[in-house]
Formats: C-alpha cells, sequence, structure tokens
C-alpha cells in the first residue's frame, strides 16, 4: 500500500470512527460527554489532515513498514476459523472445541500439507495442549471456563 | 532496626520458607507468562492456602508469587508478542523486535536481570525510605494523577517519532474506545452502541491480547516463515547480557527502578504506567535513540527494571498507611488482616520481626529469581523452535482462554477478537498498536481524575488553581513538555545538520 493511500484510509477511519461516537454522544449530558468530544474533535482535525496529505502527496511513495507479503487464504481461512471456534467455545465448551481448534488448525497449517502423519502430529499436539490447559486452568488453578454442551 | 533485618533473612532462609520462595517464584512465572492470568489472580489464589501456614512463612510465600508473576509476563512479551501482564507493554516494544532479530534469550536474560535489579531496588525503598515516600505519596491527588497520565501520554511523540500525527491518533483512538461502558461521574451509559454487553466497557487485559497478540498471529500464520524466529541456544548468553548491563545500562536500570518505586506508591497507577514513563525516559536519555523499537536492549531493561520496582513501592502505603498501592498490594493486605494483622505505621513497633521478615524476604526473593529464571529460560525459549503452524494456533487457544477468564465474559474474547482485526489492519495504514494500547490504559485513569479535578476546581471556584498552581503539577506540566517537544526539535535539529552537512557536500 502506497503512503499516499494509506494516510487516506487512517484519516477516513478516523474520521468515521469519531462521527459514529459523537452521534451516540449527543443524548449524553455534557459533563459525561465532555472528555469523548474533545477527543471526537481531535480524530476529525487529524483526520482531515490525513486526508489532505494524502490527496496531495505524490502516489508512489514507500508504504508502511511491516506490510511483508502475506498468504491472504491462510490468514483469513484461521480468522475464520477462530470466529467458528469462539462460537463452538460458547455451545460445544472450552476443551472440547480447542482441541478440535488445535487439530484442525495445526493440521491446515502444516507444511507438509494435508498428510496422514501431519494429522497425527497434530492430534499428538492439540491432546498435549489442551491437556496442558485442563490442568493449570481447571486442575490447579480452578479457573471457570465455558462449559457449553460438554466441557 | 538492623537486628530485625538480620531476623528477616534468618526468616527467608529456614528450608520451609526458602522452598516456598522456589516454589513461589515458579508459579508466579508461569502465572505472568500467562496471558490473561495476572498477578492479582496468582496472589488471590494463593491466599487462603496462607491460613494454614505461619504468618511469616505466607506473606514471603505471596512475596514470591508477586516478583515472578510480574517479572514472567515480559516471557510471553518477549517470545510471541503478547504481555503476559499490563506491566509487559512496553517490553513488547523491544524484547519482540529482538526475538526476531534471533536475539530472544539477550531479551529474556536482560528482562530477568533488569526485573530483579528493579525488584531489590524497590524492596530497599520500602526498607529504609518507606515513610517519607508515602507521604510524599499522600500529596498526590486528582489533579497530579490527571498530569501524570497526560506525561504518560506524551510518550507517543516518542514512541512513533517518524509518524507523530499517526501515533497520536492513535492514542486518541484508544481513549475513544476506553470510553465505552458506564462513565465514571454519573455512571451513564456511553457509546455502547444497541449491544448491552458493551456496558461494561472495554477490559484492558483482552484489548492488549488482541492489539499485540491475536494480530501477530495473523502475520504469523500469513507469513511463509517455519518459525517465528531463529534461535539457537548459546552457552554463558546470560553472562554475557550481565555483563553487557553492568558496562552500559547501570544509570537506565537505577533511573527506571526509582521510576518504578514511585509509581508503584501511587494508588491506581501500576506497573505499565511505570514501564511506559520509564521506557520513554531511558529513550530520551540515550545515545542511539532510533534503536528504540528496533530492539534495543535499553527498552527492555527499562520496562522490566521499572515494573518490578513498583512491587516494592506499591507497598509502601500499604504497610505504613493502610492504603494499598496496587491491586496485588490490596490483596496482601486482606492477608494481613485475616491474620489478625492491621497495616500502618505500628506494624514496624507490634509486629516488627512479620514486617522485616516480608520486606527483607522481597531482596532473597529477587537474588533467588535470577537463579530459577535463568534456567527457566533454557526452557521457555525453546517454545521459538516450535513450527508457526503450531504455535499460531496455540497462541489464539491462550488468547480466548486468558481473556475469557479476566471476567469469565465471552464479550472479552469477542474484543480481543475485535482488538487483533484493528491491529493488524490499522497497522497496515500506519496506526500505531503501542500508542493506541497507550490510550486504552490511561484514558480511563486521566478521564476519572479530570472529572474528580473538575469537581473539586467547582468547590474551589477556579480551575486554573486546581490544575496549574499545585508544584507536582507544575512539575509534571514541565516534564510533559519537555517530552512532546523533544523529538520534534531533535528532529528539526538533526535535519539542520544534514541540510548543512549536505550543502557542504
Amino acid at each position: 500500500m502506497t503512503k499516499r493511500k494509506s494516510d487516506i484510509l487512517a484519516g477516513l477511519v478516523s474520521i468515521l470512527v469519531a462521527v459514529a461516537f459523537m452521534v451516540q454522544g449527543f443524548k449524553l449530558s455534557d459533563r459525561v460527554n465532555a472528555m469523548p468530544l474533545v477527543l471526537e474533535i481531535f480524530l476529525i482535525v487529524t483526520g482531515i489532515y490525513m486526508l489532505i496529505r494524502g490527496f496531495i502527496s505524490k502516489g508512489a511513495e514507500k508504504g508502511e513498514e511491516g506490510e511483508a507479503d502475506i498468504n491472504w487464504v491462510r490468514a483469513m481461512v484461521i480468522v475464520l476459523a477462530t470466529f467458528v471456534y469462539v462460537a463452538g467455545v460458547i455451545y460445544i465448551g472450552f476443551y472440547v472445541s480447542t482441541f478440535v481448534y488445535l487439530l484442525l488448525g495445526s493440521w491446515y497449517l502444516n507444511e507438509k500439507g494435508l498428510t496422514l502423519s501431519a494429522l497425527m502430529l497434530s492430534l499428538i499436539f492439540s491432546t498435549a495442549i489442551s491437556g496442558v490447559l485442563y490442568l493449570i486452568f481447571t486442575v490447579l488453578l480452578l479457573v471457570p471456563t465455558p462449559a457449553g454442551l460438554f466441557f | 532496626m538492623l537486628e530485625n533485618i538480620l531476623t528477616g533473612f534468618a526468616n527467608s532462609f529456614i528450608p520451609i520458607n526458602f522452598l516456598l520462595i522456589i516454589a513461589g517464584l515458579i508459579g508466579g512465572i508461569i502465572i505472568g507468562a500467562l496471558p490473561g492470568l495476572t498477578a492479582t489472580m496468582g496472589v488471590a489464589l494463593m491466599v487462603p492456602i496462607t491460613f494454614a501456614m505461619n504468618p511469616i512463612s505466607g506473606l514471603i510465600m505471596l512475596g514470591a508469587i508477586y516478583s515472578g508473576a510480574i517479572y514472567g509476563g515480559s516471557n510471553s512479551a518477549i517470545l510471541i508478542n503478547t504481555p503476559g501482564t499490563p506491566s509487559s507493554v512496553a517490553t513488547t516494544f523491544d524484547g519482540w523486535p529482538m526475538t526476531k532479530q534471533g536475539n530472544a534469550a539477550g531479551a529474556l536474560n536482560a528482562s530477568l536481570f533488569a526485573s530483579a535489579f528493579g525488584g531489590v531496588i524497590g524492596t530497599l525503598f520500602l526498607l529504609f525510605l518507606a515513610a517519607p515516600m508515602a507521604q510524599l505519596a499522600l500529596k498526590f491527588g486528582a489533579p497530579e494523577f490527571f498530569w501524570l497520565c497526560i506525561f504518560g501520554l506524551s510518550t507517543i511523540a516518542a514512541m512513533v517519532p517518524g509518524n507523530v500525527v499517526k501515533g497520536l491518533m492513535s492514542g486518541g483512538l484508544g481513549m475513544l474506545i476506553s470510553t465505552i461502558g458506564l462513565d465514571p461521574l454519573e455512571g451513564a451509559r456511553r457509546f455502547t452502541f444497541g449491544a448491552y454487553s458493551l456496558v461494561q466497557g472495554i477490559e484492558v487485559i483482552p484489548a492488549m491480547i488482541g492489539l499485540f497478540s491475536f494480530s501477530q498471529v495473523i502475520v504469523l500464520v500469513g507469513s511463509n516463515n517455519k518459525f517465528i524466529a531463529d534461535y539457537k541456544a548459546k552457552k554463558g548468553a546470560a553472562m554475557l547480557v550481565a555483563k553487557t548491563l553492568l558496562k552500559s545500562a547501570k544509570a537506565n536500570l537505577m533511573r527506571s527502578s526509582i521510576i518504578g518505586t514511585f509509581v508503584g506508591i501511587l494508588p491506581g497507577a501500576g506497573g505499565e504506567i511505570a514501564g511506559i514513563i520509564s521506557y520513554n525516559e531511558a529513550k530520551r536519555w540515550d545515545k542511539n535513540k532510533a534503536n528504540f523499537g528496533k530492539g534495543a536492549i535499553e527498552g527492555v531493561v527499562a520496562s522490566e527494571a521499572a515494573n518490578n520496582a513498583t512491587i516494592g513501592g506499591s507497598l509502601i502505603p500499604m504497610l505504613t498507611l493502610g492504603i494499598p498501592g496496587s491491586a496485588v498490594a490490596a490483596v496482601i493486605m486482606g492477608a494481613l488482616l485475616a491474620h489478625g494483622i492491621q497495616p500502618g505505621f505500628k506494624i514496624f513497633a507490634n509486629n516488627a520481626e512479620l514486617a522485616y521478615s516480608f520486606i527483607v524476604s522481597l531482596i532473597v526473593v529477587n537474588i533467588v529469581m535470577v537463579f530459577v529464571g535463568v534456567h527457566l529460560i533454557k526452557g521457555t525459549a525453546k517454545v521459538l523452535n516450535v513450527p508457526t503452524s503450531y504455535i499460531g494456533v496455540a497462541i489464539v487457544a491462550l488468547s480466548v482462554i486468558g481473556s475469557y477468564t479476566i471476567r469469565n465474559s465471552i464479550v472479552d474474547v469477542m474484543v480481543m477478537i475485535f482488538f487483533g482485526l484493528v491491529g493488524y489492519f490499522g497497522g497496515r495504514v500506519g496506526f500505531d498498536t503501542g500508542a493506541m494500547a497507550l490510550g486504552i490504559i490511561l484514558g480511563p485513569i486521566a478521564e476519572d481524575n479530570l472529572s474528580r479535578s473538575i469537581s473539586l476546581a467547582g468547590a474551589e471556584g477556579s480551575v486554573f488553581k486546581v490544575f496549574f498552581t499545585h508544584p507536582i503539577s507544575l512539575l509534571l506540566i514541565i516534564l510533559t513538555l519537555i517530552s512532546v517537544l523533544t523529538p520534534l526539535l531533535m528532529a528539526k535539529y538533526r535535519a539542520k545538520k544534514e541540510a548543512v552537512a549536505n550543502d557542504k557536500a
């Protein structure tokens, strides 16, 4: 992404967030809304500055740091799988969902591909991690975890 | 006093107490390293066990867990860019880049030595200067706290020198998001966007886990790297780091420890604020400022020395005034009360053996921590030898349980994922996760104290008098101005110098 594009996007995000909060804040009393309002104005002003900077700057300038090439498919599969995992945590239970997520997630990401040997390694890994988590959180620290249908 | 100190040392080396120190440290380090499990939680969980012990042994163990947990947070901050406790937020700034450069051992050992050093200095202040420092802490009212937060926020200018505006925007966004929930003044519901679950507000730890950890998972699994970073165990790594710190980090260690001790005394201000302020000061006074944020060992040292020094600091008002300086100090105070011991100045007269044994044991704890930590590091660093395909999903599982356990709320898990996406996509347009984290941490404290200061100004009839005439406030205002202006002036000076050099060429 070029610097120009990132400036414009950052400006837009900043203004949109500030406006959304501002609209919500209309119902609040002045005392309650004082600091948020100052922040909203600050974000709108800096957002406008970013938009202007983005529009007047030359297009080819280098983008932001940390923009290494990324395998979007792998990244998005894991993000989506995490949403499914969290839904599983609610409805099925933390430990069962964690076991399944670790098993399928590590198998999918494995560089050997979806082979049987990779699946076996993932099985050992997910059993071990789920077991350690159970030992630490449930047995030793007695921390409640979402139960769901199973546990 | 000397007699009591010697008795304290003797009590620390009684076999059962010494074993409790080692066990407490190991337990504390593990708790601290696991995201979501805080020092407060670790100490609180162990308080009931102390009821079966004599009070001295119980307190010694709680002190060991406290110290271990605050240090332990740096392990995950360095190895997987996830602060194990909020105190280690500033450790990620340089600890994680050091890991990516293949120097995880250097960062881990530096954090260990700095933590131990900070812990000892904080305890020495507790031992010898508790009374005057507690009096100074009492002079901190709401306006002083407000300016302290503003001083902390001024760090942003130094944090992202190449992109100050986006850094400030990130901090502003963090602060605005932190206003979600009930307001501190009237308890009115704010910015919930119709979602009732947001009434409880945005919890800091899930937001941190998301910003630093989940966003990093997206980078990890999307990259083609087989491992997080190159790591090969080197013999003598600990000695090498110790020599480096002795040679070039003495001032940094001392300055950060003093900052940490002082911030620790202030109720409500903890290791996260101490770490951030110390990091900023370390950067300001360092000759190689440009290295900070790119893997400077000095950054790790500053953050870790400061956050462990807050332990001694937070116990000063608790032991001398009966006012805990942190949530953990409050839990320890509860343990004291449960044993029938009333904290306050009289504790040093009525329960001298207990008070001094507890304080002196903290010195022993920090020294023993070095030996325990050096051995644990050898094991924990091996996490870098696990392929990213396994470590990525394991971090997600830890992040989910870590976020959930804070309030047993699935909303916090959603918050973690949301901030993970904000951290990742925000990073792509130049928003700074560190500055945003700072806004989320300091925003509520700043607003709370601003509201109280305004109420105070209403009662006194002068905003100017409340905000700008107290000596501590003035000092903090001056420090803030220096903090904001120094990077700008330095950038101008460098540009001028370069222009002159170019003209000559």
